[in-house]
This record gives C-alpha cells, sequence and structure tokens, in this order.
C-alpha cells in the first residue's frame, strides 16, 4: 500500500467473531426476505486467487475498534457463502501489506476533505468516473461508496481526510485516508511529493461533534458495490481502497 | 452545499417532509428534526416528498428507517417520493425499497390507500 513507510507497521491482526452490533440495518435486511436467498458476488483477490486462500488476498474491513461495520446483521452474513467471508468466526486474520497496483502511479484526483466539502468530493467523483467512461449508474455506485467513506473520515476520523483516485486501464483505485493518518493532507503540507488540491471555500465546516454519532453502515454499503476493499488501520489513523472495475455494476432486483 | 435545508407542509391534512437536493451526515439531523416535527401531528401517513433529492446516503437512510419504525409502532405509515435515480439505487442496495412504500410522484403518496384499511 502506498506509504508503507510513512506509516509504520501496517501488518494487522483483525479480530474476528465478535457479534455484530445491532443496527437499523439489521432491521432492514430481516424484513427483506430477497437478500437472504439473492447470493452476491464473490470478492477477488488482487492477484486472482481464489476465494479460500490466505487471509492476506481476502479483503473485507474492519476499523480498529469498530467492527461493527465489517459485520452487519446476521442474516446479510447468511446470504452469502463462507468463502465469500475474509473472516471465520473465531479466527484471527493477519493481513500483511499487499502490493497495491497504484504504488507507481500517479492520482486522477487528489483532493482533501472534511465536512464541509462532503459535496465537492462527490462532483469531483462523479466527473473523474464519467472521464474513467463508466456507466451512469455504475458511477452512481462509485460516488456514493467513495462517499460514503469519506464521510466515515468526518464523522468518525478526526473530521478531515484526503481522497485519491487511480484510473488503472478502466479500473478505478479510490483510496480515503482520515485526517489521524499521516497519509491524509493537511495545510500546505506534502508529504510524498502529490502536490494536494484543497477545494476552494472549504469553510462552513461543522464541527465534528455535532454530526451524526450512530454508525450508518456506510463500509457495508461499499462492500455491497465495490470489487474490493482493504481497510488498513495503523497507530497514524485509518485508510480504506477500493476497486471498481468498469462494467461491472451489481443488480439488486 | 446548497439549501440543504428540509421543511413540513401539510398537504390535504397529510404531513409532508419536503427534503432537498443532498442528504447526508451534513443535514442529516435536519432530516430527523423534520420526520418527528411531521410526526408530531398525529398517527397515520407521514410523506417524505423527496422529489428535489438527487442524493442520499446512509445517515439519510438510517433517519428515514427511524421514522418508518416510529410510524409502524404507533400504526401509522411512512410514505416516500423518490425520483432521483441515485436515490432509488441506494434504497435497492440497502433493500429498503421493499420495506418502506415509494412512489413516483406526491399525488400518488398522498391518494395511496394505506396497507389494509381505508384511505383518508
Amino acid at each position: 500500500m502506498r506509504g508503507a513507510d510513512e506509516r509504520g507497521p501496517l501488518r494487522r491482526t483483525i479480530p474476528v467473531g465478535t457479534r455484530p452490533g445491532i443496527s437499523n440495518m439489521a432491521f432492514i435486511i430481516q424484513h427483506d426476505g430477497r437478500n437472504a436467498s439473492q447470493p452476491r458476488w464473490a470478492w477477488r483477490s488482487w492477484n486472482g486467487l481464489p476465494p479460500g486462500a490466505s487471509g492476506r488476498e481476502r479483503l473485507s474491513a474492519t476499523q480498529s475498534g469498530r467492527v461493527d461495520d465489517a459485520n452487519p446483521s446476521r442474516g446479510l452474513r447468511a446470504s452469502r457463502s463462507r468463502e465469500d467471508w475474509c473472516y471465520r468466526a473465531g479466527e484471527a486474520v493477519t493481513t500483511d501489506s499487499p502490493s497495491c497496483p497504484t504504488d507507481d502511479a500517479p492520482p486522477v484526483l487528489d483532493l482533501g476533505f472534511d465536512s464541509g466539502t462532503l459535496h465537492t468530493v462527490r462532483a469531483q467523483m462523479r466527473a473523474c468516473v464519467s472521464h474513467a467512461g463508466f456507466p451512469e449508474g455504475q458511477a452512481e455506485d462509485v460516488v456514493l461508496a467513495v462517499h460514503e467513506l469519506a464521510a466515515n473520515a468526518v464523522s468518525h476520523g478526526g473530521g478531515a481526510g484526503r481522497l485519491r483516485v487511480w484510473n488503472l486501464a478502466g479500473t478505478l483505485y479510490c483510496q480515503v485516508d482520515d485526517g489521524d493518518s499521516p497519509m491524509s493532507s493537511r495545510q500546505g503540507d506534502d508529504h510524498d511529493g502529490t502536490a494536494v488540491i484543497k477545494p476552494s471555500g472549504s469553510s462552513d465546516r461543522a464541527s465534528v461533534n455535532s454530526l451524526p454519532r450512530e454508525h450508518g453502515h456506510g463500509l457495508w454499503v461499499v462492500q455491497q458495490v465495490a470489487d474490493q476493499m482493504q481497510s488498513l488501520s495503523g497507530p497514524g489513523g485509518t485508510s480504506v481502497l477500493v476497486r471498481f472495475d468498469r462494467g461491472a455494476m451489481r443488480h439488486f432486483a | 452545499m446548497p439549501d440543504a435545508r428540509f421543511s413540513v407542509e401539510v398537504v390535504s391534512g397529510i404531513p409532508v417532509v419536503v427534503t432537498p437536493e443532498e442528504i447526508d451526515i451534513t443535514n442529516a439531523d435536519g432530516l430527523r428534526a423534520a420526520l418527528l416535527e411531521a410526526a408530531a401531528h398525529g398517527p397515520g401517513k407521514l410523506v417524505v416528498d423527496m422529489t428535489r433529492t438527487q442524493f442520499c446516503d446512509t445517515a439519510g437512510i438510517h433517519a428515514l428507517v427511524a421514522a418508518h419504525k416510529r410510524a409502524e409502532a404507533g400504526r401509522g405509515e411512512v410514505r416516500l417520493v423518490i425520483t432521483g435515480v441515485a436515490v432509488l439505487r441506494i434504497f435497492a442496495i440497502t433493500g429498503l425499497d421493499s420495506v418502506i412504500p415509494h412512489f413516483a410522484n406526491l399525488e400518488d403518496a398522498l391518494a395511496a390507500t394505506s396497507r389494509g384499511t381505508e384511505s383518508s
């Protein structure tokens, strides 16, 4: 993952088997029998390994101490085969930082954001996804997913963050670093030589304390639409990287 | 974000919450407040007119789910007017489209009979 050396150790043991928090989303799932029977797609690994391969190739996100985002309702879990999930109850998964396809490529978008500029993130993402040739319906999925990651960074990650997007042969990689992360932008800082674009008029920043605290299960939605997601947390903060393959839009009949 | 406020009107005796172009974490509390205000008009139907809304995130979804659960507990009902493609999409993703009745326009939402009861 980009900037691994900046962040210190990325090797992380992720606890599993935690009972998911009761949530409104659980209410939705339990009342919709469709989700229990309709299969979802299988996560694909970075290097094409089949499901059931070692934990480092599988994804599924969690952030330290926020396992409820990674473990939505039991009803949803029941809709997937065991192979589809990275985590099995009782197992700890250790993830090393995989080599990321974006490591050597310049991003097509590099944007700092806070609560006052989430709408700018969405507008920039729409332009980015359109430029990458994504069909309109799938484009909205990408915008929604990136928004949810950015909203998490604002709500839970210190109030601000950094978004970078790479376009590699039609596949979009979007990485959101929260404000606690040394990878995210600060005023005038330039950590790895990449120019960071701060949106103009980034004012009217709502106090973090005034924003909704409860988990909105944004990560759950991201998992429904993204082709892959990785979350890495370290002492400096959290980064989430999602991949979208052009044309691979999910259907939710 | 452009005008991010919510208004509550009463149309044909039914409280209607009118939502702005975008609903996200920065104004979801305003949605919650408007839904509570609308519910205070009394039991029964509550309509959320999302005709203008082109984007809604999970924070908005949560506020709507909370209103739906409150309404059901009071033997009432929430109905939505949804036209935005992205809004329909997040409703489909979360499965909420089969939980809360939604309509393509306000007139239909106001006129539709309640499940199993006469229309007001």
